[in-house]
């Protein structure tokens, strides 16, 4: 099993692109007047999560042209992450060892009822629920909401805060969030942890063909997006075709943190769900078809060539066409048999990984994409040709580009950047780096280092907070109700256009009180499962000034920060205790802070 | 939307004020003169929306006493009118209300209160996931739609409005509200504001720290935005959300919902600017054990109906300004399953109330007879009225929007509007 996790990842495309040497990139920090350390800061807080103690002047030191470059080629040892990931089981497992691992009550209240364990029209709920608890730790499985709550979103804080791969962990944020899944859909939810795992974090500065075949072929993205239920109709049953009912795990649960609510959470928690019906039944026996055209449009729209692309209803239909086959492979027996039947030389079923091409489900009649023909007969090659044309447009070299851009430089990037980008997009068919390494060398990129132009997203002032202070994080989980309150839940955002990566977005008056209480409780010691080790417990013998020149150096490094300096100063008594507490409040919260 | 401090300050919270404290209180004398503002004194049109999550069983709730099909169906579940333990309320000689909704009985022979059965998507979904953000982006079948229903509804009244005009009281921000009108998403408004754990007489005095760095900020969102944040804090503090007592005799069920639908209760009558608010109740997807008198259903049903009928009962002379609307992403199969409960099926029932709505009638169209023939695929209540003709209708009439503006709140849809408003 392990294996074959080994097997999807290379399959997916592990392979990072080659990154300029760093001897060939040219970063203009000083012609825009920048000297080394702004330069360091600026790079940190663009290209990593924030700068942690002593950052600035290492990355200074090294050269920011050889920091950069290291990012690009994403693979420097993480012994502290890997350890610390340690406590995240799921992170090993296959998608099938999670489906057996992490299971709803639902699933087993089943097969107790079949084995005649309860009687769910007889038993008292609290009888039967014990009958559940025995049953799970009889077989060691996991609740079903620790997968998706607990481990999915716990990993992604844990990375962000310790991997030295900063760039990867801030490019996997933006990739994920551009081929947006959540775990709010009953079909995505199990499968986002190794989406993310096998489909984008190993893609994220490679070739964006790869990305954009990894994240096509996922199961969370073909159930998110249906092209798991997209398939032809055969010619007598087109009349009545429709989408197969798709049932999915109760509300109750779908919300942030793992209930909608906390007091609703207690009735829900303990209702019997559905389990993910695709999961148990062979897809084979249902009978329902019909063309889904959810996917094709979101692949074009948000994926690629950007909603003015050039590509009309027509193709919509005729990429959905294309892609009728393309599915999740089934689990256990459903599998086996399709590799017997491919070891015999049988080509109706085509697997890789965790997807599979089901030539029944394949629309094989001749298409028209975008202009070009494409014979009857082109199977699973077809979809791949699309993937190739889409990867080639120029509208998506531009629309790559113009989203990089936003959220690497700002909110509204300039044409000549995203020109300059897109033509290195189109001359490396893709290379991710390779653009990177343009916008990082552009001067346009420079100038925006004074103006701070760039808000932060929740997860962006929250993780800069904590490489910031050393936090040493012990327990994730408190933190996912502060992202909730921000405005971000992790993983949790519904449209498949991702979180929207604009100042306006992230600023209303409920999330900026958010934030401001955020860096308050952070400061206080109110988050449980985390202690920072710039502020020791025991502390409290810094003047107010003192704290202030302490903490602003860490938190604004490299940073005129006297205005602030003097609104903290007036808002610190002088008698107050642990001065430090309420400087790094005032800090954290301030509209300087909201800002990278 | 642009909105001053000015605006604001002189549109809210006077009416309340001059009403109770017999004067206008410190922080409002700033406001220049009222009688200039178009905002002052005036009470807003509030939609009040509550999503039930999980896909109430309408069949339960309002049911259809008579068919014997149904009672076939469903030999463990089905509620006989004849039986006394059942209390069931017979509204029409046809169907009747469940035992736990009672409280909304009065409400329905008052003619405030309308039902319309029948009611959900043309989408046929069965997935909780698809079925709720097709009802609340308004586009079933279009999953790419950015935004909410309800925040089009917002950006479609044609005037200014406050930073309450738009309040979810969730714990995140609902698909509904997505979109580029401001919302507030807070799960409970005695949150809302600076908090300083272990030293709360600290908090005042940090933000005024936070009001004067961010006043001083060069960035305008900054400014903007933390002045509207701390003029809301403000003025939650002054109508008093900590210490809120509802109206004489009113008593809401000490649960979420509850406390919720008090808070929404609590803006209405404060003036503070509210024109739609939204909140949800889970629990009603009954796979299991769904029960009749007892069980996991009239739980739900009970804090539902009651949380309403405390609702209404508080508002006291703003019913007039208030409608609300109940809406659940599908119903349950027709038939019972091996668990004593009912899966996931199609049309289900909603409730809208208001002194404005055709009331004491129940809108729409059930077979007559719920055979499998008269039934969707053979297994559920078919949807006969589609949801946003509903919607539509409601948000419309009430909030004022021209039915010309239908398409752009829910793009796509032609259809006409459902008359279930006076």
């Amino acid at each position: 099993m392990i294996l074959r996790v080994a097997l999807a990842v290379l399959c997916c495309g592990a392979l990072l692109a080659v990154a300029p040497a760093n001897a060939d990139l040219q970063l203009p920090y000083k012609a825009e007047g920048l000297s080394k350390e702004q330069a360091a800061a600026y790079l940190l807080e663009r290209f990593a999560f924030g700068a942690r103690p002593g950052e600035v002047e290492k990355v200074a030191k090294m050269g920011p042209e050889k920091w950069l470059a290291q990012q690009l080629k994403g693979n420097l040892p993480d012994a502290e992450l890997d350890k610390r990931l340690e406590a995240f089981p799921a992170l090993k497992m296959t998608q099938e060892e999670m489906a057996a691992t992490y299971v709803q009550n639902g699933r087993i209240r089943r097969i107790l009822q079949r084995q005649g364990v309860i009687d769910a029209a007889k038993m008292e709920r609290k009888e039967m629920n014990e009958k559940i608890s025995a049953y799970r730790k009889e077989h060691g499985l996991r609740g079903y909401g620790l997968l998706s709550n607990q481990e999915l979103k716990g990993q992604k804080l844990m990375r962000a805060v310790y991997s030295e791969n900063q760039l990867a962990e801030v490019m996997t944020d933006f990739w994920f969030n551009h081929f947006n899944v959540t775990t709010r859909d009953g079909g995505a939810r199990s499968r986002t942890l190794s989406y993310e795992r096998d489909a984008i974090r190993p893609n994220v500065l490679g070739e964006f063909r790869t990305i954009l075949g990894a994240t096509a072929k996922h199961p969370a993205m073909l159930y998110y997006l249906d092209n798991a239920q997209s398939r032809m109709a055969p010619p007598e049953q087109r009349q009545q075709a429709k989408p197969e009912p798709k049932q999915e795990m109760a509300s109750g649960e779908m919300g942030m943190d793992g209930g909608m609510d906390g007091d609703m959470g207690g009735e829900m928690a303990k209702a019997p769900e559905k389990a993910p019906a695709k999961a148990q039944t062979p897809p084979q026996r249902r009978r329902k078809y019909g063309l889904n055209e959810n996917y094709a449009r979101e692949l074009m729209e948000l994926h690629t060539l950007g909603v003015d692309g050039g590509y009309t209803q027509q193709d919509v239909t005729e990429v959905a066409r294309v892609l009728t086959g393309w599915a999740a492979a089934p689990y256990g027996n459903g599998r086996k048999n399709i590799e017997k039947q491919m070891a015999n030389g049988n080509k109706n079923n085509i697997l890789q990984g965790d997807f599979v091409f089901r030539k029944s489900w394949h629309d094989d009649k001749a298409k028209v994409v975008l202009g070009e023909k494409f014979p009857a007969g082109g199977g699973l090659e077809e979809g791949e040709r699309v993937l190739d044309m889409l990867t080639s447009h120029p509208s998506t070299a531009r629309f790559i580009s113009t989203k990089l851009a936003r959220r690497f430089v700002n909110d509204a990037p300039s044409d000549d950047l995203i020109d300059e980008m897109a033509e290195t997009f189109t001359k490396t068919n893709g290379d991710i780096a390779a653009v990177m390494a343009t916008l990082a060398q552009s001067r346009v990129f420079w100038a925006e280092a004074k103006k701070r132009s760039k808000m932060k997203s929740p997860f962006e002032l929250a993780v800069s907070s904590l490489r910031a202070l050393e936090a040493d994080v012990k327990n994730p989980q408190p933190m996912m109700r502060w992202f909730d309150r921000m405005g971000e839940p992790l993983y949790g955002y519904l449209p498949p256009t991702g979180f929207p990566d604009y100042a306006e977005s992230w600023a209303n008056s409920g999330t900026l009180i958010a934030r401001m209480n955020f860096g308050i409780h952070l400061a206080a010691g109110r988050i449980n499962g985390i202690t920072l080790k710039q502020l020791p417990e025991n502390s409290g013998s810094l003047t107010t000034e003192q704290a202030l020149a302490m903490y602003s150096k860490l938190l604004l490094p490299a940073q005129d920060t006297s205005a602030i300096a003097s609104e903290v100063k007036e808002t610190v008594p002088a008698d107050a205790e642990r001065k430090e507490v309420q400087v790094i409040s005032m800090l954290l919260g301030s509209p300087e802070f909201q800002y990278r | 939307m642009e909105w001053t401090r000015r605006a604001f300050m002189k549109g809210s919270g006077l009416a309340l004020f001059s009403a109770s404290f017999g004067g206008t209180p410190l922080f409002l004398s700033r406001a220049a003169d009222a009688a200039n503002n178009p905002l002052a004194h005036s009470r807003r049109k509030v939609l009040v929306t509550i999503f039930q999550r999980g896909a109430m069983d309408g069949l339960m709730a309002v049911t259809p006493f008579n068919d014997a099909a149904l009672s076939e169906a469903r030999p463990n579940l089905f509620m006989h009118l004849t039986d006394p333990k059942n209390e069931l309320t017979d509204l029409d000689g046809r169907f009747a209300l469940h035992p736990s909704f009672a409280e909304l009985a009065p409400l329905y022979k008052e003619g405030r209160l309308a039902i319309v059965h029948g009611v959900g998507s043309p989408n046929k979904t069965r997935s909780h996931f698809d079925a709720q953000d097709y009802m609340e982006n308004g586009t079933p079948g279009v999953k790419g739609t950015r935004t909410g229903w309800l925040n089009r509804a917002v950006g479609l009244l044609g005037h200014e409005g406050t930073p309450f005009r738009s309040v979810a009281l969730t714990r995140a921000l609902p698909r509904a509200f997505y979109g580029k009108e401001p919302s507030i998403a807070v799960d409970d408004l005695r949150s809302f504001g600076i908090q300083v754990p272990n030293n709360p007489q600290a908090a005042e005095q940090v933000e005024e720290g936070f009001e004067s760095m961010y006043a001083r900020s060069a960035k305008r969102l900054m400014q903007r935005v933390s002045q509207e944040s701390f003029d809301a804090i403000e003025l939650l503090e002054k109508i008093g959300v900590r210490d809120y007592k509802p109206a004489e005799g009113v008593e809401y069920p000490n649960t979420s919902l509850g406390r919720r639908m008090q808070q929404i209760a609590l803006l209405i009558k404060s003036d503070v600017g509210l024109e739609v608010a939204f909140t949800e109740t889970g629990g009603w997807d009954t796979h299991v054990q769904q029960g009749t008198t007892t069980g996991s259903f009239q739980r739900r049903a009970d804090e539902m109906s009651k949380s309403i009928a405390a609702f209404w009962a508080d508002l006291g002379t703003y019913q007039d300004d208030v409608v609300l609307m109940t809406m659940t992403e599908f119903g349950r199969t027709v038939h019972q399953n091996g668990s004593l409960g009912t899966d996931h099926g199609r049309g289900s029932c909603l409730f809208v109330l208001g002194n404005n709505v055709a009331g004491g009638k129940i809108h729409g169209d059930v077979p007559e007879l719920l055979v499998k023939d008269a039934l969707e695929d053979r297994r559920d209540l078919p949807v006969t009225t589609d949801f946003r003709s509903v919607f539509a209708d409601v948000a419309g009439k009430h909030l004022n929007i021209d039915r010309s503006h239908d398409i752009a709140m829910f793009p796509g849809w032609e259809g006409e509007r459902f008359k279930v408003m006076t």
